[in-house]
């Protein structure tokens, strides 16, 4: 052990930076939430916002910095940073979001530091290198998102989201430590270090047991990433969120799940990859055709965006079944597409869901209706809304094609050309629902009086913003890809 | 399989068959009441089985804990609600009919991995944790190894907390 001055002096504290930024920020957040009882406190949220940004700061730090370790728990490498500066947009894209909530339709105040130990679970998520702290971090991201999903508690709808969302995960979580118990009980350690050591000698000794634990870990983070089959609470708790949190649910804790899982998965089972992942790509085939498939009758705009974020979710896990299917040379390729994707992902779904709310409140229904003639109402809605709508379909020009090139090109190159195809076939699906948002957007209706929507300055922001880094990873990929082909993955 | 029919074996086929069977018996009544009072039957086989295991320490937190506060905690939420929720008898639907077979598949799935492997057999003077007694072993791993997920719990209960309170409180703002 250092004596206590060398142990001031160890590089811990940067290590573990973003986390403890976000750490502070809420818990300053809280106290003066508890101080100031009064009048409009949406400057909490800009405090929040303040704290993420110095996070991202040092996040991005470590782009720069050699890898390192804290405590044998929290880790510095290309694939932490990458995933901690995905989170942290993320949770200051939400913030933004949250800040239309005002007046009678305010959310409770207490959301807004719950959201910010939300992404402490998910920065300890990525950053993570030992079972129990991947698990509580994910215990703490998820119990903040069972409250901010029934955040409405005189709503039925917020309610029932929020219940159904803490059984399935409650469910989700049983499995995945039933798979972790397995795992511990034939290797005796937590520490995905020393069980990367042990991996090929754990098959050889008990493959049975090796594959079961692969299995109920992969089948645990599906609950969480709304893997078909696990995704029965998906639509229900997404419709009855309040959108921003929605939003939060689509794209933080999915990202959050899918990098807790890529490391677990690579750590734990690196040495017979061949012989477990394709149980991914199973899991990937069936939720591409169930998610697209689900997803086309629905009129619900934002049950339409929950089954769409189940299929995405099935695009995602395609390079994870590719894992098994290639060499450790083709690592990098695949982290780059699927944090390619992610980015791409949360942008265009973040907007998405802003475009929904706002048209669903000036509206007051979320039936896709709503959309009719929003061309006429408000051309610049309309323009963002085509775009995230043709992203998340994967047309030329916006990151949701290269996203899903990246991808394809992948499973061609590594021989698994089935995946490829069905990703192709699932995406044709895809169009025909998000180009029906489209007819209905530019649709004329001559019944109606054209009243220009309102927009609040954070959401024309918040639209802006994603409609910008959409165009811009689909127009100019290499903004995003020249840091991630240039990182050193894992430490 | 060779049976050794010693005093242990016995009381772990004994606490085993009751675990199973206050689990069974929990999901098996209707009455709320009767749910959290079969759970705390589990409660204490488990706290059993953890003391066949050597581990007394675990055994004694969870009488403490599960037994003790949590299963009496739901008892007296459920009495001050004065909650008299009952379930509907149990019915044959195709629900319930694919359930039970999806379950036995996986028990039976759960059941053929475990038996088929040959785990290992641990010599009897086996030195755990280190010479210590289980408390400061407890301690030890606790405050040094996992430092970081334990104050990371720390997080976890504030949300819990706070989370409890806005779904519990009545409050004006939300009219």
């Amino acid at each position: 052990m250092p004596n206590t001055i060398d142990w001031l002096h160890q590089p811990y504290w940067m290590t573990m930076g973003p986390l403890l930024t976000l750490v502070v920020t809420a818990f300053l957040v809280m106290v003066l939430e508890l101080i100031f009882r009064n009048g409009d406190r949406r400057w909490l949220t800009g405090i929040s916002m303040l704290g993420t940004l110095v996070a991202l700061g040092v996040a991005l730090g470590h782009f720069n910095a050699q890898p390192s370790q804290a405590l044998n728990t929290v880790v510095i490498d290309a694939f932490s940073s990458v995933f901690s500066v995905l989170i942290l947009i993320t949770v200051f894209l939400v913030l933004l979001f949250t800040l239309d909530y005002k007046g009678s339709n305010r959310l409770a105040a207490e959301h807004t530091y719950l959201l910010l130990f939300a992404a402490v679970g998910a920065l300890a998520m990525a950053t993570a290198v030992d079972l129990v702290t991947l698990y509580v971090g994910l215990e703490l991201l998820s119990i903040a998102s069972y409250v901010l999903v029934a955040v409405r508690r005189k709503s039925t709808h917020s309610v029932e989201g929020g219940i159904k969302y803490m059984l399935m995960g409650a469910l989700g979580s049983a499995v995945l430590l039933y798979g972790i118990s397995f795992i511990y009980g034939i290797s005796g350690t937590t520490n995905l270090m020393s069980l990367s050591a042990v991996a090929v000698t754990m098959y050889t000794t008990y493959p049975a047991i090796t594959v079961l634990g692969f299995v109920l870990m992969l089948f645990g983070m599906g609950f969480k990433l709304s893997l078909v089959p696990f995704h029965m609470w998906t639509p229900d708790a997404y419709a009855g969120a309040p959108s921003a949190i929605s939003s939060f649910l689509a794209t933080l804790s999915k990202s959050a799940a899918f990098a807790m899982l890529l490391r677990m998965l690579l750590f734990i089972f690196n040495g017979v990859a061949d012989k477990v992942f394709f149980w991914a790509g199973i899991l990937a085939a069936i939720t591409m055709v169930v998610g697209n498939f689900i997803a086309l009758p629905q009129r619900n705009m934002k049950r339409l965006l929950a089954f769409s974020s189940v299929a995405q979710a099935g695009y995602i896990l395609v390079p994870f079944a590719l894992i098994g299917a290639s060499t450790v040379q083709d690592w990098p390729s695949l982290f780059d597409s699927i944090s390619f994707y992610l980015f791409a992902y949360t942008f265009m779904t973040v907007g998405a869901f802003a475009v929904v709310h706002i048209v669903s409140e000036q509206k007051h229904t979320l039936d896709s209706d709503a959309l009719i003639g929003l061309y006429h109402r408000s051309p610049w809605l309309a323009v963002a809304l085509s775009i995230f709508m043709l992203s998340l379909a994967g047309m030329p020009l916006t990151a949701g094609f290269l996203g899903k090139f990246y991808i394809f090109s992948n499973t061609v190159q590594l021989h698994t050309p089935w995946l490829g195809i069905v990703l192709f076939a699932t995406s044709v699906v895809s169009f025909y629902y998000y180009l029906g948002w489209l007819r209905k957007v530019f649709q004329h209706n001559p019944e109606e009086e054209r009243v220009a929507v309102p927009i609040s300055l954070p959401m024309n922001t918040l639209v802006a913003l994603c409609v910008v880094l959409t165009l811009v990873l689909g127009l100019v990929p290499a903004t995003l890809l020249h840091p991630l082909l240039n990182a050193h993955w894992v430490y | 399989m060779n049976f050794v029919w010693n005093g242990p074996m016995i009381a772990f086929y004994v606490l085993a068959l009751s675990v199973l069977g206050a689990g069974i018996l929990m999901l098996s009544v209707r009455k709320v009441v009767y749910m959290a009072l079969s759970i705390g039957g589990v409660f204490i086989g488990a706290a059993g089985i953890y003391i066949l295991l050597g581990a007394e320490f675990v055994a004694v937190a969870q009488i403490l804990i599960y037994v003790g506060a949590i299963t009496i905690l739901m008892m007296f939420a459920i009495m001050l609600t004065n909650h008299k929720a009952e379930e509907e008898p149990f019915r044959w639907t195709v629900r319930n009919a694919t359930a039970a077979v999806g379950s036995v598949l996986l028990a039976l799935v759960l059941l053929a991995v475990i038996r088929s492997t040959t785990w290992p057999v641990q010599s009897a003077n086996l030195n755990l944790n280190g010479g210590n007694s289980n408390p400061v072993a407890i301690g030890l791993v606790m405050f040094k190894q996992y430092a970081f997920p334990f104050e990371l719990v720390s997080l976890v209960l504030i949300v819990g907390l706070v989370g409890a309170v806005i779904l519990a409180q009545e409050r004006k703002e939300e009219e």
